[in-house]
């Protein structure tokens, strides 16, 4: 059941989608990050003098910020990397933070302290997103390679509690950590906290062999989407709203959704890095149009649109382009995870 | 009357909502969406409008009767004062 904020977001993105106004954006602040997750595809050192050369100013994050809230911006989610490896961070997100739009902060928490968890609560986002990636040290070790980030996350959460911000917690299940999952549910539910499933590892932008090596195989994949089904109904069964639709992509990318990387490029999500433009070259409105346009280009895969189990899919253009080099391409290892889940 | 700070009006694919900024996302997490006559009416309180200037404002804004009028800005000022939007 949705209460009327989820209500009317939703009804705006349906407008803002229909117009073509860039309602949703995401800004990647930074490509680096203090934790380094075998399977994440940005996860550079934190002293990466050749990234932080790269990444867009703090001036020009907030320049693009308040062009896109002109253009019509209104959910903002700002993540990395690492945003709180940015030592600028403060003057971006206050800057930003006064605009009028919603901002969501993507964060693994680990360096939320203290006096970072009271200076949020006097200027709060409207949500912050962590990521967990266990429930030990033992699985942090293995999976970030810092076991103490641990217990530094475990207590940030409580400290945004205390605060009074909402947090949504986020999992991404892979080899490492799949036996850890009913312990993070039971964690979110012990505090009330909403929890999202990652379960399909896709080789996005760069990483890709480890990221296949890491994540489950067809079969477990299909065995934990079965097992979770009834927590995470949504993201197993996706709503195809219309199966008919002449465009590649049945989500709002390139409609109502952007992403901007750390280096400035618009695309349609994180993961579709060959579409898109510099909005710092053309101005904003330019390069949104431009993306839009990409978008539609893009060739729908007919043997997905036509395939009788497509409901049990989650693929897209950006899935099939990062697994087999195509946009319209089916992708072996979701067909074979969808056999055994709706045979086994 | 005035709307309390760190609130802003904004126009979305043309539906006037509030965001709240700052330390009013913790008091007020969400947002509300306004009708055109509504949206008028904040910017009059955003300001610091009292109830015989919004009915005023109303009267010379659209064709209604002042019993109508009033009786909008009462029920419009009553939902943003439940929601806790007014000092």
């Amino acid at each position: 059941m949705q209460n009327a904020y989820e209500q009317l977001l939703k009804k705006l993105t349906i407008q803002a989608s229909e117009k073509n106004i860039p309602i949703n954006g995401a800004f990647e602040l930074t490509a680096r990050c203090n934790l380094n997750c075998k399977m994440c595809y940005i996860h550079h050192q934190k002293q990466d003098c050749s990234i932080t050369n790269s990444e867009l100013s703090a001036d020009q994050w907030i320049k693009i910020a308040s062009d896109a809230r002109d253009a019509g911006l209104l959910n903002l989610i700002i993540t990395g990397g690492e945003i709180f490896l940015r030592a600028d961070f403060e003057k971006i997100y206050k800057a930003i933070a006064g605009m009028g739009l919603s901002v969501t902060l993507y964060t693994n928490a680990s360096l939320i302290d203290c006096n970072r968890a009271k200076w949020l609560g006097r200027i709060s986002p409207s949500k912050i997103g962590i990521t967990l990636y266990g429930a030990s040290e033992e699985t942090y070790g293995k999976v970030c390679g810092n076991p103490e980030a641990y217990k530094s996350v475990i207590r940030a959460i409580d400290l945004l509690i205390a605060e009074g911000i909402i947090i949504d917690l986020s999992v991404t299940i892979l080899k490492d950590n799949v036996n850890d999952y009913e312990r993070i549910v039971e964690f979110a539910a012990k505090r009330n906290l909403p929890l999202c499933v990652t379960d399909y590892l896709f080789p996005i932008r760069y990483n890709t062999d480890t990221i296949k090596k890491c994540r489950l195989d067809p079969r477990s994949f299909a065995d934990f989407c079965r097992k979770i089904s009834p927590i995470n109904d949504q993201s197993l069964k996706p709503t195809r709203k219309d199966l008919n639709n002449r465009d590649a992509f049945l989500c709002n990318a390139g409609k109502s959704d952007f992403w901007i990387t750390w280096n400035g490029h618009i695309q349609p999500c994180s993961s579709l890095d060959e579409i898109g433009a510099y909005p710092l070259e053309v101005g904003f409105i330019e390069a949104w149009h431009s993306l839009s346009k990409q978008c539609l280009d893009v060739p729908i895969c007919h043997d997905c649109r036509s395939c009788e189990y497509q409901k049990l899919c989650d693929v897209c253009p950006a899935k099939m382009k990062a697994e087999t080099g195509f946009y319209d391409k089916p992708v072996e290892y979701l067909c074979e995870m969808v056999n055994f889940y709706r045979t086994v | 009357m005035k709307t309390k700070a760190n609130l802003i009006l904004r126009e979305i694919v043309g539906t006037w909502i509030i965001v709240p900024v700052g330390e009013m996302v913790v008091e007020f997490n969400g947002l509300m969406n306004l009708s055109e006559s509504g949206a008028f009416l904040w910017k009059k309180l955003a300001v610091g409008a009292e109830v015989d200037e919004l009915v005023a404002a109303m009267l010379s804004e659209y064709n209604i009767d002042e019993e109508t009028a009033r009786a909008d800005v009462q029920e419009f000022i009553g939902q943003l004062q439940e929601r806790g939007l007014l000092i």
